[in-house]
């Protein structure tokens, strides 16, 4: 019965699969799954999900068609209580589906829970708004990613105003974070961090060949107020300069400069 | 899977941070993606980011991740080692996820060209947060 109709609804077959792959699914009759899936799917559209979205988020998290649609209006009134618009809302979800496995209350202590680490509540609904996975995170993730920060030198008010101002950088890992930081401080350009943080999202790779390409071909020692150059995306790049990351990447491979940099230390 | 963590290299308190993505039944696909990841020119810093960063990589499946590999390049992405280091989560998308994203911007007259160079850029993009 819930086949014919997801297929109806025209769901990619390996989206129905994984459906009928999940455990709690399997845990259900097919008539209540069908009676659910009908709601959910009438609901999750009234409240302003395209059929996309709705596909999109159940192949994520297919526990979304076994519970009642309650439970996932009172997640997505309570995210809109915090000052989120529907549409909003809806880029939360899509991001992050898995927040329907828990409550409201849950929701609110995990919030609460980053707040301990030294942020205000408009602090923390920012960044959670900027970027909802950070509800995922462990507080043992975050309040690690704070000490490890602290063992670059940062103060605590430089680390907060970064974790503030990008938040994603939570996600990634340390040592992601140190390599770019290592490399650009040997180049004299670590202050990049601070004034745009997003900048670490860039691989240390495509930095370092960028910045020889400019050191060795045109003589040029990029400084802060220069760098942006280096961080333009791979088109713009080339049609600046003439030429490509993968020659770049190729003629000067990160990893050489790291073993020179560790014979170094 | 623990031991494989390990062997990537990936510092204790890390490992204990995803322990509840952790799925032993997963190990073979686990393994495969990794290869994948090696093939694609990840150094093991980049692996280490991409699983650290990303540990819902432990529970995908393998053909999943590799149909998003094979369409991005499809399409005229390069470099998926420097895409899937700068935003490890792009790897829990799903080929109709991307599709969507690219027709919506199609839509709004902006080339594939542009869309993949944005992408490249800024990863963060897909998630239309703004």
């Amino acid at each position: 019965m819930t086949r014919e109709f997801l297929e109806k609804l025209k769901f990619p077959e390996k989206v129905i699969k994984r459906i009928f792959n999940d455990e709690d699914v399997k845990a259900i009759t097919d008539e209540t799954l069908y009676k659910h899936t009908i709601e959910n799917i009438k609901r999750f559209s009234n409240y302003g999900f395209t059929i996309k979205d709705i596909v999109i988020i159940i192949n994520k998290n297919p526990r979304c068609l076994t519970i009642n649609f309650k439970s996932i209006l009172e997640v997505l009134n309570y995210l809109e209580s915090l000052g989120f618009s529907k549409h909003k809302v809806t880029k939360i979800i899509k991001l992050s589906p898995r927040i329907f496995d828990r409550n409201p209350n849950s929701i609110a202590k995990r919030l609460k829970d980053i707040e301990t680490l030294g942020y205000t509540r408009e602090e923390v609904l920012k960044m959670f708004g900027d970027f909802s996975a950070i509800e995922e995170l462990s507080l043992n993730k975050l309040s690690q990613m704070q000490k490890d920060l602290q063992t670059l030198g940062y103060t605590e008010e430089e680390i907060h105003y970064i974790t503030v101002k990008f938040s994603p950088l939570l996600t990634l890992s340390f040592e992601k974070i140190s390599n770019m930081y290592e490399y650009l401080k040997s180049i004299n350009l670590e202050e990049i961090i601070l004034r745009t943080p997003s900048r670490v999202m860039q691989s240390v790779e495509k930095t370092y060949a960028r910045y020889m390409y400019f050191k060795e071909e045109k003589d040029e020692i990029i400084t802060v107020e220069s760098s942006s150059k280096i961080f333009e995306s791979s088109k713009r790049f080339q049609n600046r300069f003439g030429t490509s990351d993968e020659y770049l990447l190729n003629k000067y491979p990160y990893i050489e400069n790291r073993e020179r940099m560790i014979n170094n230390v | 899977m623990l031991d494989k963590l390990i062997e990537l290299g990936i510092r204790d308190i890390d490992i204990n941070n995803m322990k509840e993505f952790i799925n032993e039944d997963n190990m073979e696909d686990f393994n495969k993606i990794i290869e994948l990841l090696k093939n694609l020119n990840c150094s093991d810093s980049m692996i280490r980011n991409i699983v650290v960063g990303n540990p819902i990589i432990l529970q995908r499946d393998y053909e999943d991740i590799l149909e998003v590999t094979n369409y991005l390049t499809s399409i005229g992405f390069k470099n998926l080692n420097l895409l899937y280091d700068s935003y490890p989560m792009f790897l829990n998308k799903d080929v109709m996820e991307i599709k969507d994203y690219i027709e919506s911007k199609v839509k709004n007259n902006i080339s594939l060209e542009d869309i993949i160079d944005e992408l490249e850029n800024n990863p963060l993009l897909i998630e239309e947060l703004e």
